[in-house]
């Protein structure tokens, strides 16, 4: 039997809708011929993130979707910086701009939109900018080195983002906006208010009711003029006033067009065999601009082309998020109340900047508008999408405090979606977690795409991998640059905020700069974060702090505690061994063991006996308990080994004596081996040393725990102190830029040991005297808990055994 | 009849943290909110995890073995099924009593 060839797929538009329709076709396991034509330069991005390419938090390659090998796995045939110029139904065929042919069975128009450009005189002019793609991007960057002032025209989602990323870079903007309300397609009088104050409070400043009539300046533009006859002055214009969809190439080839190209519930235009997808498409008398109708339609034009077309697309309620760091917006669907029977719901408190207003139609959630917390904002998507009857709990509708009913992720069903912008369902995600063991916001991105985007969801997926993998889930969220999700604040503004505003203890934390009450991981993550900062001259306030930290022992699983004293590099003396030994038989405690850190661990001490067996020991605490300075383990060395070419032992004890007591964003374990045979095990340890002929080699980042890895060389050098040097500026290096929660292994990776190697070793470094300052300062102020608190605990009750009596 | 039980001063229990009080063998976690003081019973339904040694957080503890969320007004652990006792507590003259 002759081999029937492959049906052959052009896509034109290599955007964000064209290409997810092609992962779709790939994920159902279709095969067909693809190719696909895009009019710019670049494989598929994530053109959500222009504006964080525009602030300079990261950059073009960081946004790509698929690269170049992905095209290539799949065999599609990508051209890029190549765009279509008419399709030729008749013959199946399209035409690009170097007059190619390319014949097609099936044809997938994904041409997008663009930037809608009024007419304004001067628009031409240099300085003057659209707001669309990368390029025009790259260009307002470049532009903007040499600007002070920006003009934005346009306040509305992209104006305002735009807006904050200038300023981000430094520039002073200006928000022009048509209307009296800011994101008038989104929210309603009192929020556009709130909006305002808020634009303004990030450094912007906003003048509404005014339309652009002109562009003034002599070839580059130098302010702009207004209908009502003001003008200003401006380096530099963005302009953001709306999309309209790319409709031409459609509408030339006989394609029924109006605003957009206009397709049914299956996708298909008027034309047999080509289906349109994305936001060149009207739909019901609808136009998107947003991503997640798109993931929709294109899931179904996949089906349609492949021929399974039971799917059908119905239209989306759309859902908006402003992605203004510092800022949470969230506007769902009719937000407005307008309508038969719609009524509001209502909370404001301007003096907050919170605005909560949810619209009701007969008992069933239609909308709403969430400014300033919008942690519940999923809720509200389930109450819309599932039309629950809200009746029943309407008087906690927007507190949300109905405990049970507020939306734990236990409701979503497993089709829901989790996120928009990636179109990603829970099932795929519990799948993700159960399957690859991902355990974090992170993990769960690379695997499913999901929260790659704008992040919303992110408070949403912390619930998803609580609820899958129970309680042992911590968030760890800063790797992606915010502390938690209890702020809107990104790690750095927070520091930056604590210092302005001299915060010392969390509790001013939360509630200047966060929600106010906090949680179990970022109320333990702020204790270290403000030690660090002012040096141990915190408030301290033991109820930010974990159990272990505030009885300086670890609590085991009967809610008994261990204790172990330190043993400076594993070398203990008779006596001390004696004195050990007492105590275990004067307080009966359970085990004593051995430890893997080269110490002795006296387990299933009750709490009330810490201080006691503190004082009898009469050794320092060592810190088994905290995030801190943990062991430095030593080999023998040059003492009594026949191998070792240094004295490993003493530099070990030396060490652990200059850095004990002090804390870290999570534990640090050192060892000292005598020669590179390691048997302290110090190329796996956070810091580890190793004796070589002509001195010692430093090594920093191991880990011999969860991850395996060895330790990357930081320096060999020559004598002791130059590896007290290297080692104290290590340590004070990751004291202040590591993240709560992050050891020593994520941490070099993250940062690159070529570049800890120059912020430390290069000479022309000004961190290293900076750092030795601090280290010196936070130093001063250690003090042994075990001794401060058998003397005089913090508080009279902290160790006691209460009995009520009756 | 539920019976009241003394269980000290409330400034004998920390702003935002918890003591275990024992009662007739009986383990109650009692929070000081700041505005109010509540009650439970201090055992964790997971694996009797001490509760009054959590962090607080809102009207949250999280138990400090496997971090369990639970109310301590309603007694609801966050995504499970069981709940924890609630204990009525009475405040006279910034004493703490404890019904039960
Ligand atoms: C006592 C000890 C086991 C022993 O009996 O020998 C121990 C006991 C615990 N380890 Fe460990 N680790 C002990 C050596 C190690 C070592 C080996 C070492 O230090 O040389 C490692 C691998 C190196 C490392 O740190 O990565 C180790 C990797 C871990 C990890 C995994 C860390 C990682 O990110 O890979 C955890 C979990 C964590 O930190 O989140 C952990 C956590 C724990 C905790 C604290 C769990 C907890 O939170 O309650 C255990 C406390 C038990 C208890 O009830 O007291 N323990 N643990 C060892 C104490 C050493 C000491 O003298 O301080
Ligand atoms: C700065 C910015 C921020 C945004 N933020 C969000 C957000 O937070 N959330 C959200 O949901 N949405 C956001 N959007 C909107 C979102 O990016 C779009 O809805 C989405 O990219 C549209 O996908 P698309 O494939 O339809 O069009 P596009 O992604 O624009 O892709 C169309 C592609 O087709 C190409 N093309 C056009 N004509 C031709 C031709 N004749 N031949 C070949 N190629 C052609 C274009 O060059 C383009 O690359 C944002 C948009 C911008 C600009
Ligand atoms: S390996 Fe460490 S954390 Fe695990 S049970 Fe043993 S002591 Fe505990
Ligand atoms: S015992 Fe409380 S969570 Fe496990």
């Amino acid at each position: 039997m002759q081999k029937k060839s492959k049906q052959k797929l052009v896509v034109i538009g290599n955007g964000m809708a064209g290409i997810a329709a092609v992962e779709n076709i790939l994920a159902l396991k279709g095969d067909l011929d693809i190719t696909v034509f895009g009019a710019e330069p670049y494989v598929n991005y994530n053109r959500i993130l222009l504006s964080d390419i525009l602030s300079g938090k990261t950059h073009p390659e960081a946004t790509y979707l698929n690269a170049r090998e992905w095209y290539d796995k799949n065999g599609i045939r990508l051209f890029v910086d190549t765009k279509i110029m008419a399709i030729h139904p008749e013959v199946k065929t399209v035409q690009d701009d170097e007059g190619r042919m390319t014949p097609y069975d099936q044809l997938l128009i994904a041409t997008g939109s663009h930037a809608f450009i009024p007419p304004i005189k001067g628009v031409e002019k240099r300085g003057v900018f659209p707001y669309r793609n990368m390029e025009d991007t790259e260009r307002i960057i470049a532009y903007s080195k040499q600007c002070r002032r920006v003009a934005v025209i346009g306040g509305g989602l992209l104006g305002l983002e735009a807006g904050r990323a200038l300023v981000q870079r430094g520039l002073n903007v200006t928000i022009f906006h048509l209307v009296d309300r800011l994101m008038e397609l989104q929210l309603d009088d009192e929020s556009g208010l709130i909006l305002k104050k808020e634009i303004e409070r990030l450094g912007m400043t906003v003048h509404l009711n005014h339309s652009a009539v002109e562009m003034i300046g002599e070839g580059s533009v130098e302010g702009v003029a207004f209908s009502n006859g003001k003008a200003y002055e401006a380096d530099m214009v963005v302009i953001s006033t709306g999309i309209r969809p790319n409709v031409e190439l459609a509408k030339n080839a006989g394609i029924h067009t109006r605003r957009g190209i206009i397709v049914n519930d299956q996708m298909e235009t008027s034309h047999s065999g080509i289906y349109a997808v994305g936001e060149c498409v009207e739909h019901r008398g609808k136009t998107y601009g947003i991503v997640a109708p798109l993931y929709e339609q294109a899931k179904v034009a996949a089906h349609t082309i492949l021929g399974k077309p039971s799917k059908t697309y119905e239209g989306s309620m759309v859902s908006a998020t402003l992605k203004v760091a510092g800022i949470d917006l969230v506007s769902i669907g009719n937000y407005m109340g307008n309508g038969a029977g719609c009524e509001s719901l209502v909370y404001s408190d301007r003096g907050i900047s919170l605005y909560k207003k949810v619209v009701l139609q007969g008992n069933r959630v239609v909308g709403a508008i969430l400014l300033g917390d919008i942690h519940d904002s999923g809720r509200f998507h389930q109450y819309i999408k599932n039309q629950t009857d809200v009746t029943l709990f309407r008087k906690t509708l927007l507190s949300g405090d109905a405990d049970k009913k507020s939306a734990g992720p236990a409701i979503l069903e497993d089709e829901d979606t989790i996120c928009g912008c990636m179109g990603v369902n829970k099932k795929t995600i519990v799948e993700a977690i159960q399957e690859h063991e991902v355990t974090t916001r992170q993990g769960v991105g690379e695997k499913t795409k999901a929260c790659t985007s704008c992040k919303s969801c992110g408070p949403l997926i912390d619930q998803i991998l609580q609820e899958v993998l129970g309680g042992e889930y911590v968030p760890v969220t800063e790797k992606s640059g915010e502390f938690c999700p209890c702020f809107t604040l990104s790690r750095k503004e927070l520091v930056d905020q604590i210092r302005s505003l001299k915060l010392k203890a969390v509790s001013e934390v939360l509630t200047r700069l966060g929600n106010g009450s906090g949680c179990a991981y970022c109320k333990p993550g702020l204790s270290y974060l403000l030690s660090e900062i002012w040096m141990e001259r915190h408030r301290e306030e033991r109820n930010a702090r974990f159990i272990n930290d505030r009885v300086h022992a670890n609590i085991q699983k009967d809610g008994t505690f261990s204790v172990v004293p330190r043993i400076y590099g594993g070398v203990t003396s008779p006596s001390e061994l004696r004195r050990i030994a007492d105590v275990a038989e004067k307080y009966h405690v359970p085990m004593v063991k051995i430890t893997g850190g080269q110490r002795i661990d006296l387990l299933g001490v009750k709490k009330e006996e810490l201080p006691l067996i503190w004082a009898d020991l009469g050794m320092p605490s060592g810190h088994a308990y905290a995030k801190a300075i943990r062991t430095v383990k030593t080999c023998v060395g040059t003492e009594f080994c026949r191998f070792g070419v240094q004295d490993s032992t003493s530099l070990g004890i030396a060490m652990e004596k200059l850095f004990e007591g002090l804390y870290t964003p999570h534990k640090i374990k050192m060892a000292v081996s005598g020669c590179p045979r390691n048997c302290a095990e110090s190329y796996v340890k956070d810091i580890g040393i190793v004796a070589i002929q002509t001195g010692w080699e430093i090594y920093v980042g191991g880990a011999a725990g969860m991850t395996v890895r060895k330790g990357d060389l930081l320096v060999a050098v020559k004598t002791d102190e130059e590896a007290f040097r290297a080692v104290t500026l290590f340590l004070q290096y990751y004291r202040e830029e590591g993240y709560y929660l992050e050891r020593t292994y994520d941490f070099v990776v993250r940062i690159g040991i070529e570049k800890i190697k120059q912020e430390l070793l290069d000479p022309e470094s000004a961190r290293p005297a900076e750092l030795m300052d601090h280290f010196k300062l936070a130093k001063e102020a250690v003090v042994d808990p075990w001794k401060t608190e058998s003397e005089k605990p913090v508080h009279p009750y902290q160790f006691k055994e209460l009995v009520a009596d009756g | 009849m539920d019976k009241l039980f003394k269980a000290g001063k409330c400034q004998d229990i920390p702003l935002g943290e918890g003591r275990k009080y024992l009662i007739h063998g009986e383990e109650i976690g009692v929070f000081n909110l700041g505005i109010e003081i509540v009650a439970i019973s201090n055992r964790c339904p997971h694996a009797g995890g001490p509760l009054s040694d959590g962090i607080v957080t809102g009207h949250e503890v999280i138990c400090p073995l496997h971090g369990r969320k639970v109310n301590l007004k309603s007694g609801c652990v966050a995504n499970e099924k069981e709940k924890v006792k609630v204990y009525e507590v009475v405040l006279k003259d910034g004493e703490i009593y404890l019904k039960c």
